[in-house]
Parts: structure tokens; C-alpha cells; sequence
């Protein structure tokens, strides 16, 4: 089977149906296997629309957006969607043409090393220089994007190879060699984060996008209401939480509601759940949340202690983690330790008729 | 005022859409006054802060939910960062409907020079700008505008109505400022509420 024809057919494996891009001289053989319409193809007008659009869809539905753009200024053009889909934790697979194995190197036509200019803009990079296992390059590319910390990755295929004939086999299995993202939550800090809620006083919980990638809203409302603690969300966590309930404080950070930063300012615990400590949430670390322990649960390690040093750290995948919190909480609820803190409820509900000036108000006077 | 658009596109979308935003001014406004219910409701460029991310999101968005409303919360500057997917759009007669805040600069900096540069507005009037009724038209979209509050809901009725690629151009006040706002770097002892 030409190579072409099996980055079609892996698309099809990973259920793909919709995909972007924009094509060129490097990428043409594969847009030559498009034609049969089997996946449907979107011309984007730019390729930085087409990474932008695959963003959008990923978002969205929660599965890996595909983009296909040319070699060189094709590849150069989609760099501030990967910076973007790296930064917001978008699952993403781009693939770039490549011009002919025998002349990169050589300055060719439209050559450039989208490989080495990427390397810091995605979570991986699949230079294809060959023919073998173009299979399994593309399951794996499908992998790395969706599992664990979700993200961009980059498969760059020479013109030579997407023209060669080879052997296809798709693996029903990925096992790649040292990236085994954490799922579960240690035990005994799911047991301590616990009994740190159950002796706070006034927690607040600051949720993000990690909710939303893990499939986790309806777990987090659940832990709310259970210990009846207030939630405010980031930019990427709105609508993790729904935006109407009692409990919802609104967004936090530099353009946060005086009610969501109050309380964090004010709290004694904060719950965090698949943030990262933004500096447009924190300000300046030094004054940010001072009276609070933090527990913070998220499956990327290196996000953890990055910006703020935190008490209880929890790797693992927000939804597994959430719902062994649950039971946790449950558990202990059984023995009327977590109560509703009403002062604390005062108190923020108080902060609420703080505001700046509303349009409707404006528009009155 | 930009606040009550967003308000706007809230009530008359009963708080139903798929949003996705642009970067600055207009995003924070959405964030603030569009209130999302479910997950993957608000599509947004949060960590790089990409200018022209908006509207080719809302294209992808609609791809995958063909009868959603999808509708971009743009700004004149950002909307201009990716405009020709305007013929992509067209192309595939996607009802998306982009709805610019269009305060002729490029607001969020246009504030922090107000605040924190002693109101000197470098590089940040658009004072040279398409009718982007026009630029609508030309692609083959639908160009909508509204310059009066009492305008903003039947516009954005007429555009959910018509399911074709709508582009609304809300003309808004230049000066209006983002609050609450803690400068960068401060903290909530720093909160300018106005």
C-alpha cells in the first residue's frame, strides 16, 4: 500500500472524519489520497485557520483535531497554533510535508526544519524517514495527543516516503517506552487532602481546564455541593462548573469577579483541580491566597509546585482523582465531620453586592 | 457598551451557544457575561493569548456540531488576524456567526496605556478600518451592523435566523475599560474597580 494511502486508512482507524489544511508540493501525494472523499478534507485559507479551526473542533468534542499542510511555510505557519494547543492543553496532530529524504539538508524548495523548530511547541515530534511502521508513527502520534496532559504533536512525512509503497499493519495496542501517564491518585494524599477539607474552615475550590479535558464537571459539582465549598474557574475552566449555581463564585485572576478573589484571598484552603497557577490567576505569588494550605491535583508532575508550592500534591487524572475524593468524603461525612461553614458563606455572599459598574446600570444612567 | 452585547448575546442565545472569543477585551467581557453551563461551551485562547484564534475555532466548532449556534466574540483587531477564513466559511456555508466588539483600537492595550502609561496611545488607534459589512459582502457572508443598544437584539435575532455565515459589526465605545482588573503582578489590595 502507498504511504499515502495508509495515512488515509490510519485516519479512518482513529476515527477521524473531519480534518484541515492547506496543500503544497510536499503534501500533495496525500491530498491525492483525500480526493476519494473517505475523510472529509476543510481548505482552510491560511494554515495558521486550519490549526486554529482543528483547535476549535478539538475543544469541542474532546477528540484530537487533524491538520495536513505542506512542507516549509506550511509547516512555519501552523508553529503559533502548536505554541497555542500547547499552552491550553489541546489535543492536536499535525502533519507536515517534508521534501524528499535524499535532499533535506540541502536547502531544498519549501524545506525547513519544522522537526527542530517544534521541538518546544509540542509534546512530540515524529520525523518519518522511513517507511517502516507507518502505522504504528500514527497511532502513536493519536496517543501522545489525547492521553494524559492533552496536546499538539507533529508528524513530518517526506514526499518520498507518503510515494512509497509499504506494508501496513496498525497495532491494536500502543505501548510506547517510557510514557505511561499517571491516572490514579496516590492513596494516602487522597486520604490527607480528605481530612484537610474536613478541618477547613473556609475552602474555596479554584478549578481549570483539567476538569473540562478529564471529563470531570459532573464530579466536581458533586464534590461541591457534597462539602458545600464555593468554586471559582479559570479562563479554560468557564463552563466546568455551571455558570448558575449557588455555589459558583465566578472566574479568579487579573479580570476575576471581587467575590471569586476575595475568597481566595481569604481562604484557608484551596482546592485546586486541573490548574496550573497562571500568573493571570496568582499576580504576585507572594501575596496570592496568603492564609491558605493548597492541595492541588493534576496529571502533569511538572505543573505542581511550578508557580506556588503546594501541601497536598496529587498526580493522576482529575475524574479518577475526584472520584476516589468522593469516596473518601463520603466516608467520612458518614461521621459528621464536614459541616457547612456558614460564616464563610456570609461572608462571600456578602462580597457579591461588591461590583463594578454593570452594563445594565450603565445603560440606566 | 461592549458589556451589554455580551449580555445581549446571553439573553438571545438563552445561554445556549457554543463561544468561542478572540484575545482582549472582548474575551474577558464574554468570560464575564456570557455564564456557560456545560463543558466545551466556552472555546478560547487562554495561555498564548492568540490574536485571530476565535474564528477559525468557531469554524472547527461548527464542523463538529452542525446545528449548534456557534457565535465568535470578536474584536476589530483580532477578527482582522485571520479574516480571509471568511471564504472558507462561505465555502462550506457554516452559520457562524462572528459578533465584533468593534471599538476601532486594540482595546486591552489601549487600557493598560491608559493605566499604566500615562494615556499615551501608541500603535494601539485602528483608526483605518474595512466596513465590515462590506468586507461581509464580499465574500458572500451576511454583514450586519448595529450602532445603537436598541439595535443590538434584533440584529443578533435577524443573524441566529438567517443560519448562513453572518459577520455583525457593533460599533462601541472606544474608551471602556475592563473591570475589575488587578494590574499585573499586584494583588487583590491592588483591584481597580472602575
Amino acid at each position: 500500500m502507498k504511504g499515502a494511502d495508509i495515512f488515509v486508512e490510519s485516519l479512518l482507524k482513529e476515527g477521524v472524519d473531519t480534518i484541515f489544511g492547506h496543500p503544497g508540493g510536499a503534501i500533495l501525494p496525500l491530498n491525492d489520497a483525500l480526493y476519494s472523499g473517505r475523510v472529509r478534507h476543510i481548505l482552510t485559507r491560511h494554515e495558521q485557520g486550519a490549526i486554529h479551526m482543528a483547535e476549535g473542533y478539538a475543544r469541542a468534542t474532546g477528540r484530537p483535531g487533524v491538520v495536513l499542510v505542506t512542507s516549509g511555510p506550511g509547516g512555519t505557519n501552523v508553529v503559533t497554533g502548536l505554541t497555542d494547543a500547547f499552552m491550553d492543553s489541546t489535543p492536536v496532530v499535525v502533519f507536515t510535508g517534508q521534501v524528499p529524504t535524499g535532499v533535506i539538508g540541502n536547502d531544498a524548495f519549501q524545506e525547513a526544519d519544522i522537526v527542530g523548530m517544534t521541538r518546544s511547541c509540542t509534546e512530540a515530534q515524529l520525523p518519518r524517514p522511513r517507511c517502516a511502521g507507518p502505522g504504528t508513527d500514527h497511532q502513536r502520534s493519536f496517543h501522545i495527543a489525547s492521553t494524559g496532559r492533552p496536546g499538539p504533536v507533529l508528524v513530518d512525512i517526506p514526499k518520498d516516503v507518503s510515494q512509497a509503497e509499504c506494508d501496513f499493519a496498525y497495532p491494536t495496542q500502543v505501548n510506547l517506552r517510557g510514557y505511561k501517564p499517571t491516572i490514579h491518585g496516590h492513596a494516602g494524599q487522597l486520604r490527607r487532602a480528605t481530612e484537610m477539607i474536613a478541618a477547613a474552615k473556609r475552602p474555596v475550590i479554584y478549578a481549570g481546564g483539567g476538569v473540562i479535558h478529564s471529563r470531570a464537571s459532573e464530579s466536581l459539582r458533586q464534590v461541591a455541593e457534597l462539602i458545600a465549598t464555593p468554586v471559582t474557574n479559570t479562563l479554560m475552566g468557564l463552563g466546568g462548573f455551571p455558570g448558575v449555581h449557588e455555589l459558583w463564585l465566578g472566574m479568579l485572576g487579573m479580570h476575576g469577579t471581587v467575590t471569586a478573589n476575595t475568597a481566595m484571598n481569604e481562604a484557608d484552603l484551596v482546592i485546586a483541580i486541573g490548574v496550573r497557577f497562571d500568573d493571570r490567576v496568582t499576580g504576585n505569588v507572594d501575596e496570592f491566597c496568603p492564609n491558605a494550605k493548597f492541595i492541588h491535583i493534576d496529571i502533569d508532575p511538572s505543573s505542581i509546585g511550578k508557580n506556588v508550592q503546594v501541601d497536598v500534591p496529587i498526580v493522576g487524572d482529575v475524574q479518577a482523582c475526584l472520584v476516589r475524593l468522593l469516596e473518601e468524603l463520603r466516608a467520612i461525612l458518614m461521621t459528621g465531620v464536614v459541616r457547612i461553614v456558614s460564616g464563610w458563606r456570609k461572608l462571600l455572599s456578602g462580597s457579591r453586592s461588591i461590583r463594578c459598574n454593570t452594563p445594565r446600570s450603565l445603560m440606566e444612567n | 457598551m461592549p458589556q451589554f452585547v455580551c449580555e445581549q448575546i446571553y439573553a438571545v442565545t438563552k445561554g445556549d451557544a457554543i463561544i468561542t472569543t478572540e484575545v482582549g477585551q472582548h474575551q474577558m467581557w464574554a468570560a464575564q457575561y456570557y455564564h456557560c453551563t456545560r463543558p466545551r461551551q466556552f472555546i478560547t485562547s487562554g495561555g498564548l493569548g492568540t490574536m485571530g484564534y476565535g474564528f477559525p475555532a468557531a469554524i472547527g466548532a461548527q464542523l463538529a456540531f452542525p446545528n449548534a449556534v456557534v457565535i465568535d466574540i470578536a474584536g476589530d483587531g483580532s477578527f482582522q488576524m485571520n479574516v480571509q477564513e471568511l471564504a472558507t466559511v462561505v465555502q462550506y456555508n457554516l452559520p457562524v456567526i462572528v459578533a465584533i466588539l468593534n471599538n476601532h483600537s486594540l482595546g486591552m492595550v489601549r487600557q493598560w496605556q491608559q493605566f499604566f502609561y500615562d494615556e499615551r496611545y501608541a500603535d494601539t488607534s485602528l483608526e483605518v478600518s474595512p466596513d465590515y459589512v462590506k468586507l461581509a459582502d464580499a465574500y458572500g457572508a451576511v454583514g450586519l451592523r448595529a450602532t445603537r443598544p436598541e439595535e443590538v437584539r434584533p440584529v443578533l435575532e435577524q443573524a441566529m435566523r438567517l443560519r448562513r455565515p453572518v459577520v455583525i459589526d457593533f460599533v462601541v465605545k472606544m474608551m471602556e475599560n475592563v473591570f475589575p482588573m488587578i494590574p499585573s503582578g499586584g494583588s487583590i489590595k491592588d483591584m481597580l474597580l472602575a
